[in-house]
């Protein structure tokens, strides 16, 4: 098909309404494709603020500023382990509606950990974190976390974490339990992964931030199957090592 | 013997001349008195060997081997193969007969070659029905299965192995796709394991109406055999099992008759013939013809124009949802309800109305040709997030579109499956419950080539089919989160 010169301005007019409408049928089609971008994004942000001057110190800047920076690594640190229930969210409820079911899941988990965010940057900043010795804060949360790992009762937590929600279809209904069905699975996600989030507390590391997401990276690809311990240990000596070097740093800073 | 393989044969055709007992059940009864007469606490013993399964109560992790059955995900086949493995392996070891091979429950043969006694339980499970005199008999079964419960061909149609982790629609033969184990509520019930799997366990009851205590019934061990059977019989046509290594690659460990373990890859147990047995009769069905659809439009042309354009604007392959209830439904004694359908909007249609025909869509059908695109593909209803707790209804009926202040049981046509209740208690304690579909997509046909299928206003019934048996069960509600209705594309 050709079209005369003077109706360029059309055929771009028609182009550009075929592309917005093909890319919104193709997040139609996988509506949780913004989700690891969006994390990633958040988490390069997080990191180049973190490798700064103050990022990785409670005691500078403002309770404000570190709450920001909380809320922001919270939620990039956790956005990844939500994309495939927000999917299977979209997917079980009508074509029209996916793209917002997406976006109203995400809003409901991420609220949760915003709020986990915060708590932590209070905590943070409430807690003699910098006036005590350096590293032994970090051990002894990294203890923790590996004492929990093991625990029967963060098994069973792990294999209730990524619920399918049922979602009603129409209208706010839809909308609310949607919100409320995401912030549910923040909630257990937080109830399950709060250990972990303890060694940020201690030490709001970038490095720590990676070595974190590596251990739920590998939790996820090995499964939520509370019974098998050969699941849990490979975290937990991850642990077991954050928790030593810590103690190596307190005995450097001593001696 | 095939090709030197030991086979696992019909139980209704071993040999009963003369009134003699096969000896194939002689000796299933003595390796099953001898396992009864072991402590508890030895492997081989069949006290032991149902906790492997289950065992009543919180899960277990005292003992490793126990509390490990899978069900509800794609774990389900392969997990019972290994462990009827062993089981087979213990009893020919207590009865010094290695190349003894588990017979299996032939339910399922066609009903014009075979007596009608083949669809109950066989005699020698039965009579003498005193247990210290019959290992086999125990109390309170069922002695008998209906042609409708003893359905299978249905869950051989299932295309694909697995229902994958990233879509809703149970519609995978071996359950749906899981990261890892899980012994209950993990993900979706496949085809096979709902029916004949979970109808049979529950209707025939007593000890094999609970998956904590079916370990203990000898006939549970015919009946996964048979499971495992049509397992071949499914890959027989044509169908191929899983190639993720997720699935391939997941192992599982056994205690075995030697006093050792045994841990295998599921990638090890795909073929029967490497583990020491074949079946005697692995002959799929007939190919399911499907009901064609009697169209009433005339189907807008340009598509393939538009497919052109927009190549990753009409997915096509993806299911989609057009319908669901909006409230959490009580099942406990049956319900009749309607759901709405929405015309699928992922398949180009809305286009091919929008840029094919523009102005013309005011003398088309729209809806008509919505509920057509719907029906060229597969239609599945799904039950998901069924909950509860020992409920007193075993197994549910459910049919579509039963006319008003009709009897459903004068419309055996529009009977779509069963659903069994069968492990739902553990499922409901350990996960989000059963989900699992049914495909309508003949009866959708049927309906609307007489004008009787109406997107609006489908009337979905599930309507209690047997109770359980004489435990003293307390009636409990059964609930279901969603009763969803998904168009999945064809082939």
């Amino acid at each position: 098909m050709s079209f005369p010169a003077s109706s360029a301005p059309a055929v771009a007019l028609i182009g550009h309404r075929r592309r917005r409408r093909r890319l919104g049928r193709s997040l139609d089609a996988n509506p949780d494709r913004w989700i690891v971008p969006l994390a990633v994004l958040l988490g390069v942000s997080v990191i180049a603020h973190g490798f700064g001057a103050e990022g990785a110190d409670w005691s500078a800047g403002s309770l404000v500023h570190n709450a920001g920076h909380w809320v922001v690594m919270a939620v990039a640190m956790m956005l990844p382990t939500v994309r495939p229930a927000a999917r299977l969210a979209a997917l079980g409820t009508l074509f029209s509606r996916r793209r917002v079911t997406v976006a109203w899941y995400v809003a409901g988990f991420a609220a949760v950990w915003a709020g986990f965010g915060l708590v932590a940057a209070g905590a943070g900043a409430a807690l003699p974190l910098r006036s005590g010795p350096a590293g032994l804060w970090l051990a002894a949360a990294a203890l923790v976390a590996m004492a929990w790992q093991g625990s029967a009762v963060r098994r069973r937590a792990m294999s209730r974490c990524s619920p399918t929600p049922t979602l009603p279809l129409r209208g706010w209904t839809a909308n609310w339990r949607t919100i409320t069905s995401g912030a549910g699975h923040g909630r257990r996600c937080l109830f399950t992964c709060w250990a972990s989030m303890l060694v940020m507390v201690a030490s709001p590391h970038p490095l720590l931030m990676g070595a974190l997401l590596g251990i739920h990276a590998y939790e996820r690809r090995s499964g939520p199957d509370p019974f098998a311990e050969q699941r849990w240990r490979a975290p937990a000596a991850a642990y077991g090592a954050i928790a030593g070097a810590g103690a190596v740093v307190f005995v450097l800073r001593v001696l | 013997m095939s090709n030197g393989t030991p086979l696992r044969r019909a139980v209704s055709s071993l040999e009963r001349t003369g009134g003699r007992r096969p000896q194939e059940l002689v000796d299933y009864a003595e390796g099953i008195r001898r396992m009864k007469a072991l402590d508890a606490d030895d492997p081989r013993s069949l006290s032991f060997q149902a906790a492997i399964h289950g065992r009543d109560g919180e899960p277990d992790s005292q003992n490793p081997d126990w509390d490990q059955c899978q069900h509800q995900s794609w774990f389900f086949l392969p997990w019972h193969r290994m462990y009827l493995v062993e089981f087979e392996r213990i009893i020919g070891s207590l009865i010094d007969k290695q190349d003894w091979r588990l017979p299996y429950w032939d339910y399922n043969a066609d009903s014009s070659l075979a007596s009608s006694s083949r669809w109950n339980v066989p005699p020698e499970f039965l009579d003498p029905p005193d247990p210290n005199a019959n290992p086999l008999f125990v109390q309170r079964r069922k002695t008998k299965l209906t042609k409708e419960e003893r359905e299978w061909e249905t869950a051989l149609r299932a295309r694909e192995f697995a229902s994958p982790a990233n879509t809703m629609v149970a519609n995978g033969f071996g359950g749906g796709e899981i990261a890892a184990p899980q012994q209950f509520g993990g993900a979706r019930t496949g085809t096979l394991e709902g029916q004949p799997h979970n109808t049979v366990h529950r209707i025939i009851g007593g000890l094999m109406g609970n998956p904590f205590s079916a370990g203990f019934d000898p006939l549970f061990w015919l009946h996964h055999a048979n499971i495992d059977r049509l397992w071949e019989v499914w890959l027989k046509q044509g169908r191929r099992n899983p190639r993720l290594s997720s699935w391939l690659d997941t192992s599982f460990s056994f205690p075995t008759a030697d006093g050792g373990r045994e841990t295998r890859r599921i990638s090890e147990v795909v073929k029967t013939e490497p583990l020491g047995y074949a079946y005697d009769d692995t002959t799929p069905p007939p190919p399911p013809v499907r009901r064609e659809l009697r169209r009433r439009v005339t189907p807008i042309p340009g598509p393939e124009t538009v497919m052109e354009e927009t190549p990753d604007a009409t997915p096509a392959a993806q299911p989609e949802l057009i319908g669901a209830t909006e409230a959490p439904v009580s099942l406990d004694q049956g319900v009749t309800l309607s759901v709405g359908l929405e015309r699928p909007a992922n398949w180009g249609l809305t286009r091919r109305i929008e840029e094919s025909v523009g102005g013309l869509e005011s003398t088309v059908d729209v809806e008509a040709m919505g509920t057509e695109a719907a029906l060229e593909g597969e239609v599945w209803l799904q039950l998901e997030n069924v909950r509860g707790l020992e409920p007193s209804v075993g197994v549910y009926r459910i049919y579509v579109n039963v006319p008003e202040s009709e009897d459903p049981d004068d419309h055996p046509e529009l009977r779509v499956g069963l659903f069994s209740t069968f492990g739902l208690e553990a499922a409901s304690a350990q996960g989000q419950g059963m989900t699992q579909a049914f495909d309508i997509t003949d009866v959708a046909r049927q309906l609307y080539s007489e004008g009787r299928w109406d997107p609006e206003n489908v009337k979905l019934s599930l309507v209690p089919h047997a109770d359980v048996d004489d435990r003293e069960a307390t009636p409990n509600e059964v609930t279901v989160d969603r009763i969803a209705v998904y168009v999945v594309p064809g082939q």
